[in-house]
């Protein structure tokens, strides 16, 4: 994975998940995903860590809620920054969340790149 | 306007328009307690009152009781909302019928002037026994024809001058009797008023009882809703985002020459299945509409529920999935093909959702009038408490992207029911389901 364009896409929705690794990828930007939070924290641990993380937050197992916290706590992880992606209702947890930038689904794709184009 | 008007007696407190009542004394100051408040509260509320008076007083006597009582005496006497005149002056005068009749008219004109209503009272001191039954005729009369009138009626009887036949006649004829004894007030309510009003306050209960369950109904029924069209929304926009990822991704690995006819060709198959998801979302969002009102129309023709299962099955093969047809024999009925096909392919896409990669058996065959199919899977199985609720609307056993509506057993189940037949499962955790359908062949 290229380090300087790379990015964790974490949601639990195949079709979600490999349209954006296509269009990311003839973006130019290297991509890795995990279907839940607890499978992005196991990547997190074993790999080189991203540039910015693209995070859903309805997800089983571990959601987007959930994965949030235990990023904070970790310093290394806290640093990556974070863009909420979720098709779901706006939960008011998420005005206490750290994050970089939030948009709903569907995602307007023009804004989407160009907020990710200022962290990678 | 209201239903009550306040009696001025505080032992009674408000009572319903066409009450009836009577009171029972023994000294002048009884009476006095008791009738004084009583046209006091009539004056205030701007009712048009008569006091017909007898022994133990005259009309002057109550004059001049009321004119110390209320401030506003002179002004109530002179616009005539207030009337006194002895009993020679009424119960003399006039036969029983003109008496009620009148009662009614001076109502009815009461209200034309802008009075809320007619409050009278009488007293039984002039009473001879000779006319006890037939005042007790005018008494009972009274009670039925000012039942539904803004008329309310005090009548007083002298206790030391009734016997007790009397007594108990009084009691009779009136709704409740008001007795000022030893300085208490007594209510002796009259037993059939007793029971009505115990009907009335049960009939009232059981009603705010059915209150609260339809309350407590709407509200789950609301709160379903809401539930219902965040799934909705959600899984709408799932697959719009993927469709507009793929297109964008498709148009910019154009542009940049990325892109190989082959794969260009998966994309755009990728694109089309997004758009298939859709379909099925918003057809089955149609689906509810329809179902929801109860009255299903079914385009029966006879089909062989064997052949039909069988192509079903089909087209699920290159599905990675592994489904077994158990008959071969063809079960044959008037049914509606459309709407079977929609049964089985719910039944069936849950089996391969839920018992992913393993082997589903499908099994149909005929006992009597009624054909029989089911479908078997090896996934989890479903807890008892799940295999409740399933058949419900918008119950997902999974939460998140299960890509569905949690409508596809209430929509089979619809369907099963519009055709006379029934849907159950049966269900062991870790062994796996069976759904069955039963279809009466007519």
């Amino acid at each position: 994975m290229d380090r300087n364009k790379s990015i964790l896409i974490i949601d639990d929705d195949p079709d979600v998940t490999e349209s954006l690794v296509f269009l990311l990828n003839a973006e130019g930007y290297s991509c890795a995903t995990s279907s839940n939070g607890l499978a992005a924290i196991e990547y997190l641990e074993k790999n080189p860590l991203p540039k910015l993380i693209l995070l859903d937050l309805m997800m089983p197992i571990m959601d987007g809620y959930q994965f949030h916290m235990v990023q904070q706590q970790d310093v290394e992880l806290a640093q990556i920054p974070t863009i909420l992606l979720t098709a779901g209702t706006i939960d008011r947890r998420i005005e206490d969340m750290k994050i970089a930038n939030f948009f709903p689904k569907p995602v307007p794709v023009e804004e989407l790149m160009l907020a990710i184009n200022q962290y990678c | 306007m209201n239903a009550y008007t306040n009696s001025g007696i505080p032992a009674i407190g408000d009572i319903s328009w066409g009450s009836h009542f009577c009171n029972f004394f023994q000294t002048t100051e009884d009476l006095e307690a008791c009738l004084i408040p009583f046209f006091k509260a009539g004056l205030e509320n701007n009712e048009k009152c008569f006091w017909v008076t007898a022994e133990p007083f005259n009309t002057e006597d109550v004059k001049s009781q009321l004119r110390n009582a209320l401030p506003k005496y002179e002004k109530y006497i002179k616009t005539n909302q207030l009337t006194i005149l002895n009993y020679k002056e009424l119960y003399l005068k006039y036969d029983i019928n003109t008496l009620l009749k009148n009662w009614l008219i001076t109502e009815e004109n009461a209200l034309a002037q802008g009075y809320t209503g007619l409050r009278v009272s009488g007293n039984g001191g002039w009473l001879e026994s000779c006319l006890w039954s037939k005042f007790m005729h005018y008494e009972d009369t009274i009670n039925s024809i000012i039942v539904n009138r803004r008329i309310i009626g005090l009548c007083s009887y002298c206790l030391d001058k009734c016997s007790s036949e009397n007594i108990l006649q009084v009691i009779r004829y009136h709704q409740f009797a008001l007795i000022h004894y030893q300085n208490e007030w007594e209510i002796i309510e009259n037993a059939q008023l007793k029971i009505a009003k115990e009907q009335l306050l049960r009939t009232n209960e059981e009603l705010e009882n059915h209150v609260a369950i339809r309350t407590q109904e709407l509200e789950e029924a609301i709160k379903a809703r809401d539930e219902f069209l965040s799934i909705a929304s959600h899984e709408l926009k799932t697959p719009i985002t993927s469709l507009e990822l793929y297109l964008k991704g498709i148009l910019r690995s154009q542009k940049l020459n990325k892109l190989s006819p082959t794969e260009l060709n998966q994309k755009l198959c990728k694109v089309l299945e997004q758009t298939e998801r859709l379909t099925k979302l918003i057809n089955q969002l149609l689906d509810i509409e329809q179902l929801s009102t109860k009255f299903l129309s079914l385009n029966n023709t006879t089909i062989n529920l064997t052949k039909l299962t069988s192509a079903i099955i089909e087209r699920y093969s290159n599905n990675n999935c592994l489904i077994i047809l158990n008959n071969t024999q063809p079960v044959i009925g008037d049914w509606d093909p459309i709407r079977i096909d929609q049964v089985l392919t719910n039944l069936l896409a849950n089996a391969i959702k839920y018992a992913p990669q393993k082997q589903i058996e499908v099994l149909i065959e005929q006992k009597d009038n009624t054909a029989i199919i089911q479908v078997k899977d090896q996934g989890a199985g479903i807890s008892p408490k799940d295999q409740e609720r399933i058949f419900d609307r918008f119950v997902r056993l999974t939460s998140c992207h299960s890509n569905s509506l949690g409508l596809g057993l209430w929509i089979a189940k619809q369907i099963v029911i519009a055709c006379g037949g029934n849907i159950y499962v049966k269900s062991e955790m870790g062994k796996g389901s069976i759904f069955t359908v039963e279809l009466p062949i007519k």
